[in-house]
């Protein structure tokens, strides 16, 4: 340190960056894409070990094989684990508290072998919980035609 | 000092171009992995462990490795991911090749890549020279005029360039003729991004000029793509092949940042042409090989020059010729494919940019043109030895690897 200047007294010069990122989705998930606009959840199944991929994967993690082949899922599901969420992140990087606390929960559909992480509605969850899926075909974003689940009872 | 000899027993290529909106960066990469497995005739199951690579900041995605292992066979295996700029993929293969040569891993695959259509580019460049462009922004600079002016790429070739020209005596005209030398070589290789056969000097020069001395036909294209090898040692290699290529030694060296000097990142003190660390890059990697006179034991070179004057610079930084030489040396088409000392037969970054690949692929270049397998882009003349070479930061590493159809202790 220079002679007198205290740690928050260091100067630091702002940048005005905003870069744009593009993920590409990719075929696969283009794929799971087109079955949530036509209300199907669409899985890839692993022809070398039979594992299923939602959200789908091109390729097996566990034996490295390509799956090719694609599977439709029932709309049921498991909740393998859950939190619940009191605040958001804002615009500002700040916390804003939730008007309602949102529960998040990870879903693992029946008949998948991975999970997806998902919003839950209704307001409570366990571990052990039925769900169902809830889609929107008319979602603005494609992203979010995957809505979330609400309890199967 | 104890060491195992290294074997390049695999190479794999993705498909090069601009922009990959079929594949997300993990199935790009998955390409060139694959391939590579196939070319080795081997399975992840023969591998002991993963070393990856590309440029931080481009894509926005900074933990690729995550997305990604599953995609290259590295599950369940030991994985590292080495990002080092512009040179990350040279850095990832000396990594492998270290892990092999050390003995602590039989055979390792080393991947490097990237896709820049999924990012900004020019804005990853900024932020790798953060302090120099946080400086510039409080002046006032637009960050679009500072990218092209000297946060981006070109911005830092053509103070090295006009350098460069000003001591060499190399004039617009070598420049002309090294992109045409190099996109008709690219036109030779079929996983290359711009192919342009046929492409004369007088075509080159008739490109934009984008800042003195550089025009638009001096400058590599933005790239999506992957590049994959697998190393192994002496004994396995043989096992799978006739004629493996051996890495005889591997060398980086730093220099002291050097972009728009302002704000405590780096100074302009330096000459950006001299490059005295690529020089000794090469120095400590062919005294490793055993190599006493590069200019008569090398028989192809692969530097990494995504600008024109670049390959005639790291050719004689590369110490292949006193420096001054290159240009001349051009012209005598002695750098040609037909040549005596063929330089970028792959038609070289000039051709082709997947930043983090780059400087792998001069590796896999120069593995293939050992091993006699560079198809249509074989140089004419019988290769016994090769140097590959890396260029990142913004002028502040360079790595080097030598190359060899014989093993180091033998």
């Amino acid at each position: 340190m220079g002679p007198g200047i205290e740690v928050g007294q260091v100067p630091r010069a702002a940048l005005p960056i905003n870069p744009a990122f593009q993920w590409s989705v990719g075929n696969w998930m283009d794929h799971f894409y087109d079955g949530l606009k036509e209300g199907k959840l669409l899985a890839s199944k692993c022809p070398g070990c039979a594992r299923v991929y939602l959200p789908p994967r091109m390729i097996c993690e566990r034996c490295f094989t390509k799956c090719e082949e694609w599977v439709e899922l029932p709309e049921t599901g498991t909740v393998e684990s859950y939190t619940v969420a009191h605040v958001k992140v804002g615009a500002n990087g700040e916390f804003e508290e939730l008007p309602q606390p949102e529960v998040i929960a990870l879903v693992k559909q029946d008949g998948a072998d991975t999970c997806v992480a998902a919003r839950l509605q209704g307001g409570s969850a366990s571990v052990g919980m039925k769900v169902k899926v809830v889609i929107d075909p008319e979602a603005e974003s494609f992203v979010n035609m995957l809505a979330g689940y609400r309890p199967a009872e | 000092m104890a060491h195992i000899d290294v074997a390049v027993t695999g190479v794999g290529y993705s498909k090069h171009v601009s922009k990959r909106r079929d594949v997300n960066i993990a199935e790009l990469v998955w390409e060139a992995v694959s391939n590579c497995y196939e070319d080795a005739g081997l399975k992840p199951k023969d591998i002991d462990a993963v070393v990856t690579g590309n440029m931080p900041a481009f894509e926005g995605v900074n933990m690729p490795e995550l997305w990604g292992a599953g995609h290259w066979g590295a599950y369940h295996k030991p994985l590292i991911r080495i990002t080092t700029g512009g040179t990350t993929g040279g850095s990832v293969a000396h990594a492998a090749y270290y892990a092999v040569a050390s003995g602590l891993y039989d055979t390792v695959l080393a991947i490097a890549f990237e896709k820049q259509s999924d990012g900004n580019s020019t804005m990853g460049l900024n932020t790798v020279a953060l302090a120099d462009a946080a400086a510039q922004f409080q002046q006032g600079v637009d960050p679009g005029f500072l990218a092209s002016f000297g946060g981006g790429a070109v911005g830092i070739a053509v103070y090295q360039a006009a350098s460069y020209m000003k001591r060499s005596g190399c004039t617009t005209h070598h420049l002309d003729k090294v992109s045409a030398l190099c996109r008709n070589n690219a036109a030779l290789n079929p996983w290359s991004h711009l192919k342009q056969p046929g492409l004369t000097p007088e075509d080159v020069a008739k490109t934009v000029l984008m800042q003195y001395p550089i025009r638009f036909g001096h400058v590599c294209p933005a790239t999506d793509g992957a590049c994959a090898m697998i190393l192994t040692t002496h004994e396995k290699a043989l096992k799978l092949q006739n004629k493996p290529a051996y890495i005889l030694s591997c060398a980086s060296c730093s220099d002291e940042a050097a972009l728009m000097g302002i704000s405590g990142s780096g100074t302009t003190n330096m000459d950006p042409c001299a490059q005295e660390h690529c020089k000794l890059a090469a120095k400590w990697a062919y005294e490793l090989a055993g190599i006493k006179d590069p200019r008569r034991e090398i028989d192809v070179a692969e530097p990494y020059a995504p600008f024109a004057h670049q390959m005639l610079m790291f050719y004689e930084r590369l110490l292949l010729c006193e420096e001054g030489e290159a240009p001349a040396i051009l012209d005598s088409g002695s750098m040609n494919l037909d040549g005596e000392l063929p330089v970028c037969p792959s038609g070289g970054v000039i051709s082709t940019n997947a930043i983090g690949a780059s400087a792998m692929e001069r590796i896999t270049e120069v593995a293939l043109q050992i091993m006699g397998k560079a198809g249509e882009r074989q140089v004419k003349k019988e290769v016994h030895k090769g140097v590959a070479h890396g260029w990142g930061g913004a002028v502040n590493l360079n790595v080097v690897a030598v190359l060899s159809d014989t093993p180091r202790r033998s």
